[in-house]
């Protein structure tokens, strides 16, 4: 659905986007990650056509965005990471304006707001004026506008960006719902945990570049091989940090209050026999696992990297 | 034509007028606007009737009353114009609706064109609302109803005109104050800057030729005559009023005495004059609202900023 290849964009002598590639299959949900200043909304206003780039390739469904504008255009929905409202615009009027924008206009603009607004838990809010309406509720009205052209491609900008729980929770199952709709979806968050649970594929991004990209499993198994090994023992720790120091493929050894961290290099075989070893020393293990990483995690230890 | 309505009253005019409309600040204009014009229109009455003291009312009374209401309603126009388009797209920058507008499919210069015509929407309403206060002529007689339909074409034009510099202001300023003072200079400049040019260049030229009269060159001290270049006035919306105005007073040989003061042109234009003159003054709001357009369209803004990089490179190798 969207392939960006080698993109770049410079304000002056910074380098916001460095050669950065990316590809979405249809119907992915795929998290943008990375810290503020890496490159996420850059990349975003070039998709949606908001600022051209210096180089580079991007093609929505076939389409060439940096020639054909107007079908970029007719392809994406956009909602950015700030954005207003128009005050004296009620929210069912506010739909019908995007609505007639895209030459749909009375009855048709009037149905078809109605049911977006359906779709974002919004219809009760038609005949209120969109300046009285929460955040939430105005990211949802967003959400709905961006559907109005039923584009294959929606590109949210921080969508869930100064929400309370609830709305968090809200936006999440909407986004969940244009998910088996079918939508292909590149959303950016800081919300990390939550773009692990809803995200097919998510991309890291620094300085302009595409650190990791893949789908969440696919990252997770490859970053959690350098995971610590969490041990628990009932007595005898300063011996068994003692053992475990003496090891080739043990370092970086560290202690809470009733767990060892251990920095092993080894695979999965000789994490078993590391086990076994330590239990033929007569040590009383409780507890042996591989440190379960979270998208958090990684995402930190590719930054450190 | 339906491309062409369309890309006129496009859904970003209309949006615009409904929000307008539900505005206090237009219910607060269109009272302080009549209460002024009727002001001056009672004014005037009372004046005319009562303190001269003549039951017979001559040209030049209606003249006076005719030339003060348009006058002062040209003033309160040109006034309220850059406050209805100064911060039209400056102000969705401001609110942040800007970025979700440009990713539709409506042209920028169709973006610029709905905020013109919104602008020009609410100073029709004003002009609308005068005209019972403007009518006041007709208690006189002298002035016809083709002379106020001209004044109201005229005072569109001048809407479209001073309105698409404030718009092209808006699309180049983020801020709306700076992109108000930068309308009111060019207003400024339209209707008094090009009348001190064409009197400073008088001044200089007849200067200039008294001195060679002085140094024996000429026999006699000739008039200087500025010929075409009078036509820098075209692009003054004063002396378009001037014109018609003079005109539906029967004056028109006034006006041409005094652009003939300054420069030699032919009859025909000083007859057509308001009419040449509005024609100019809607082909430059054409090229300013296209040009407001171009300022708007977020693609454009690398050409513009390599430009400016060039430039600041040009500069820094000269100094080297």
């Amino acid at each position: 659905m969207l392939e960006i290849e080698n993109l770049n964009k410079s304000y002056g002598d910074f380098k916001a986007l460095d050669n950065l590639s990316l590809s979405i299959d249809d119907g992915e949900l795929y998290g943008f990650v990375g810290p503020n200043g890496a490159g996420k909304t850059t990349t975003m206003k070039i998709v949606s056509g908001l600022l051209a780039a210096d180089s580079g390739q991007i093609h929505i469904a076939g389409i060439d965005a940096r020639k054909d504008i107007q079908g970029l255009k007719s392809s994406i929905g956009y909602m950015p990471d700030f954005f207003g409202v128009y005050d004296n615009l009620k929210a069912i009027e506010y739909m019908e304006f995007f609505a007639s924008i895209y030459g749909i206009d009375g009855r048709a603009a009037r149905k078809l707001s109605l049911d977006l607004m359906e779709l974002v838990n919004l219809s009760d809010k038609a005949d209120s004026y969109v300046d009285g309406l929460s955040r939430g509720m105005k990211q949802r009205l967003c959400l709905a506008r961006t559907l109005i052209h039923n584009p294959s491609l929606l590109i949210l900008d921080e969508p869930a960006s100064g929400l309370d729980p609830r709305a968090r929770f809200e936006m999440k199952g909407i986004l969940n719902n244009l998910r088996e709709m079918g939508k292909t979806i590149l959303i950016s968050s800081h919300i990390l945990p939550e773009l692990a649970e809803m995200c097919s594929s998510v991309g890291i991004i620094e300085h302009g570049k595409m650190l990791v990209s893949g789908t969440v499993d696919s990252i997770m198994q490859k970053m959690n091989r350098s995971n610590p090994i969490v041990i628990k023992t009932i007595d005898r720790k300063d011996e068994l940090i003692r053992k475990l120091k003496e090891r080739p493929d043990a370092d970086n050894i560290s202690i809470t209050e009733d767990e060892i961290y251990v920095g092993f290099s080894g695979d999965d075989e000789e994490a078993a026999r590391l086990l076994s070893d330590l239990i033929a020393d007569g040590f009383r293990i409780t507890s042996f696992a591989k440190e379960k990483g979270s998208l958090e995690s990684v995402f930190m230890q590719i930054i450190k990297e | 034509m339906e491309k062409i309505s369309r890309f006129c009253i496009n859904p970003v005019f209309l949006k615009e007028l409904r929000t307008v409309v539900r505005n206090r600040k237009l219910s607060v204009t269109l009272m302080v606007y009549n209460t002024i014009l009727g002001l001056v229109g009672t004014v005037a009455l009372y004046v005319i009737f009562y303190l001269s003291g003549s039951s017979n009312m001559s040209e030049d009374v209606v003249m006076i009353l005719y030339l003060m209401l348009t006058l002062i309603e040209f003033f309160l126009i040109c006034f309220a114009i850059p406050a209805y388009t100064a911060g039209s797209i400056s102000g969705e920058r401001e609110k942040q609706t800007l970025d979700i507008l440009l990713t539709t499919p409506l042209k920028p210069a169709s973006i610029a064109l709905g905020k013109l015509m919104s602008g020009i929407g609410s100073i029709v309403l004003l002009v609308i609302s005068s005209l019972p206060i403007l009518a006041l002529v007709f208690t006189i007689g002298g002035i016809s109803i083709v002379d106020i339909a001209l004044y109201m074409l005229f005072i569109v034009i001048t809407a479209f005109y001073v309105g698409s510099f404030g718009v092209l202001f808006s699309a180049k300023f983020k801020k709306t104050a700076l992109s108000t003072v930068f309308t009111y200079a060019t207003l400024i400049f339209m209707g008094i800057g090009t009348c001190v040019i064409i009197l400073v260049a008088k001044l200089v030229g007849q200067m200039w030729l008294e001195n060679m009269h002085a140094l024996g060159k000429y026999t006699q001290v000739y008039d200087a005559d500025l010929g075409y270049g009078v036509l820098l006035l075209m692009i003054n919306p004063g002396v378009t009023w001037a014109s018609l105005v003079m005109n539906a007073l029967g004056s028109k040989s006034m006006f041409s005495e005094i652009i003939g003061e300054f420069g030699t042109i032919p009859t025909w234009i000083i007859n057509w004059w308001f009419y040449l003159s509005s024609g100019v003054q809607i082909i430059i709001s054409f090229f300013v609202i296209k040009l407001a357009g171009r300022r708007l369209n977020p693609l454009l803004a690398k050409n513009r900023k390599s430009k400016a990089l060039k430039k600041k490179e040009k500069v820094v190798r000269t100094e080297e």
